[in-house]
């Protein structure tokens, strides 16, 4: 097991360095490269299949195993390179969470959703009831769900289940979390709820999250990226890339404020 | 100004109701051609078995051509319930190797393989069986022999019915579970099989009322025996309800036909009530 660390770069949690992505003769991501603030909530915009989720997908390298994808350049977490031999990818994946577009909650119990990673990253049993209870606090959940903990999770509603996953995520305390548009299958209150959430996690957790609503990136991101088929076209803080006079950035902004 | 639309203009054509009260017909007709063969062997199995009733049947064994079904009955369910351990296990680690471990073209090629399997004719099981292991291995006619046999012949129907299970877990829960760390063992061990059980279970019982309705494979791998079944897997020759039904029915004495008779009709109420099992189970299940 390879251990990650951190340490040596205090201030960066993830560095891309020139990550391309091809699936076939396809290049979905061309040399892309970005530093994500530790700490601090990052949000990718792009127009649709402009390989947000795909670059998403690198980070915790969920296309290993997918047949004809083939990742070039490095992904550094502290001073490990993500993509170097001998990386053990589950320990990769207890870093660097993930949340999905639509909720995925497992076909069982509410407990047993948080309880079942905790137990393969071996947490001692005496402490996983705790945990379970410390990682729906933190989402907000513990007071609907205390009571009927054994129910099955997909007795939820959409925007609890997927503040159950987020949940689920966290419990094994990752230090980079990845969102895939994680608010955009659920109805605006729970949207807020999902927006809230992300900006309480500030300084415990580095969040990267794909967005196509322009108006929550500009609310919970400090840092904002622009994928343009594949490219990063800009990068940088929000309110500089919000401002920016660059011609592809300004246009995919301002037509989808219009629109 | 356009004209109103008139209700004729709207009503169906006459070809088209002619049309539809046809094909309507057509399967009403189909529906009770299929009820009526239906009815057909249930009245003939039962009219054929009612001389042969009584409840001594199922507690005295057969002597000759006459006697009671025990070693049969119990012969039937004991290899049944061999087989269906074997192509359980075996199934569900050929499906699962092939939906989660095994590229594409491997996977393909499996469920390629099981579908061939599937089209041998039973004789030809049977034929294999009994070189392979009464002969080669040397196990002689026996339980094991039979139930290796039945297991490779209803192999398929697992692997096809669990592959088809895997697939309806949906890729997201996949995914959620891979980025989470899990290895693909866990996965399956936490997602894929529980997630499937109901579909496994359709598959292993399918499985299970195939190779229980088999003759052709027993009669060269478990032969025949008057004894109830021992515990013994090799060695010991095996008694089953299809042997009765296969030949007791060629006899001259109305006896061993009613039997024959009681044979088939035990055959069919066994796998007919674990079909309605798993219909059952499914309809709970929605």
């Amino acid at each position: 097991m390879v251990e990650l660390k951190t340490e040596n770069r205090p201030m960066t949690a993830l560095r891309l360095d020139h990550v391309s992505l091809r699936v076939g003769k396809h290049t979905i991501l061309n040399d892309v490269s970005m530093d994500l603030p530790k700490g601090r909530v990052t949000a990718l915009v792009g127009p649709s299949g402009s390989g947000k989720s795909s670059l998403l997908r690198v980070l915790n390298r969920l296309w290993d195993g997918v047949p004809r994808v083939r990742v070039d350049g490095s992904v550094w977490y502290g001073d490990t390179d993500l993509y170097a031999k001998r990386v053990d990818v589950s320990v990769v994946r207890s870093h660097i969470g993930m949340v999905f577009q639509r909720p995925t909650p497992f076909p069982k119990s509410i407990f047993q959703n948080i309880a079942l990673p905790l137990g393969v990253y071996g947490a001692a049993r005496s402490e996983i009831a705790g945990r379970v209870e410390s990682a729906l606090k933190t989402v907000g959940l513990w007071d609907e769900v205390s009571g009927r903990l054994n129910q099955s999770a997909l007795t939820l509603s959409g925007g609890q289940q997927q503040r159950l996953c987020i949940a689920r995520a966290l419990a094994v305390e990752p230090t980079v979390l990845l969102m895939d548009e994680p608010a955009s299958a659920l109805d605006p209150k729970s949207r807020r709820r999902i927006d809230e959430l992300i900006l309480s996690l500030k300084d415990t957790v580095t969040v990267l999250i794909v967005t196509h609503h322009l108006d929550e990136a500009r609310q919970v991101s400090e840092r904002l990226g622009v994928l343009v088929n594949g490219r990063l076209v800009a990068f940088g803080e929000t309110d500089a890339v919000f401002a920016s006079q660059n011609d592809v950035v300004a246009r995919y902004l301002s037509r989808h404020d219009e629109g | 100004m356009q004209a109103e639309p008139t209700l004729k203009s709207v009503r169906i054509s006459p070809g088209r109701r002619l049309g539809s009260v046809l094909w309507r017909l057509l399967a009403v007709l189909a529906t009770a051609a299929m009820l009526l063969v239906l009815a057909l062997i249930f009245w003939t199995v039962i009219k054929g078995s009612l001389p042969a009733w009584s409840w001594s049947v199922l507690t005295t064994p057969t002597a000759g051509l006459t006697g009671g079904l025990e070693n049969a009955i119990l012969g039937t369910l004991w290899l049944g319930f061999l087989t269906i351990v074997g192509v359980g296990v075996i199934g569900v680690a050929t499906a699962s190797f092939a939906v989660v471990y095994a590229p594409e073209w491997v996977r393909e090629m499996l469920i390629l393989m099981s579908d061939i399997l599937s089209g041998v004719p039973s004789i030809v099981f049977g034929y294999v069986g009994y070189m392979a292991f009464v002969v080669v291995c040397g196990w002689g006619f026996s339980a094991l022999a039979a139930v290796v046999t039945l297991t490779m012949l209803s192999l398929p129907y697992v692997v096809r019915n669990t592959v088809q299970a895997f697939d309806k877990v949906p890729v997201e829960i996949r995914d959620a579970a891979k980025a989470l760390g899990f290895s693909r063992a866990r996965t399956l061990w936490s997602l894929m099989w529980p997630y499937s059980l109901s579909g496994i279970a359709t598959g292993a019982i399918l499985a299970l009322s195939v190779a229980m309705g088999e003759t052709g494979p027993l009669l060269y791998t478990a032969e025949w025996s008057d004894n109830l079944p021992s515990l013994a897997l090799t060695h010991h020759s095996v008694a089953y309800l299809t042997y009765v039904v296969w030949t007791f029915i060629q006899q001259p004495y109305p006896q061993a036909n009613a039997l024959a008779y009681m044979a088939g009709l035990l055959l069919m109420v066994v796998v007919g009530a674990m079909a309605f099992a798993t219909r059952f189970r499914a309809m709970e299940r929605r």
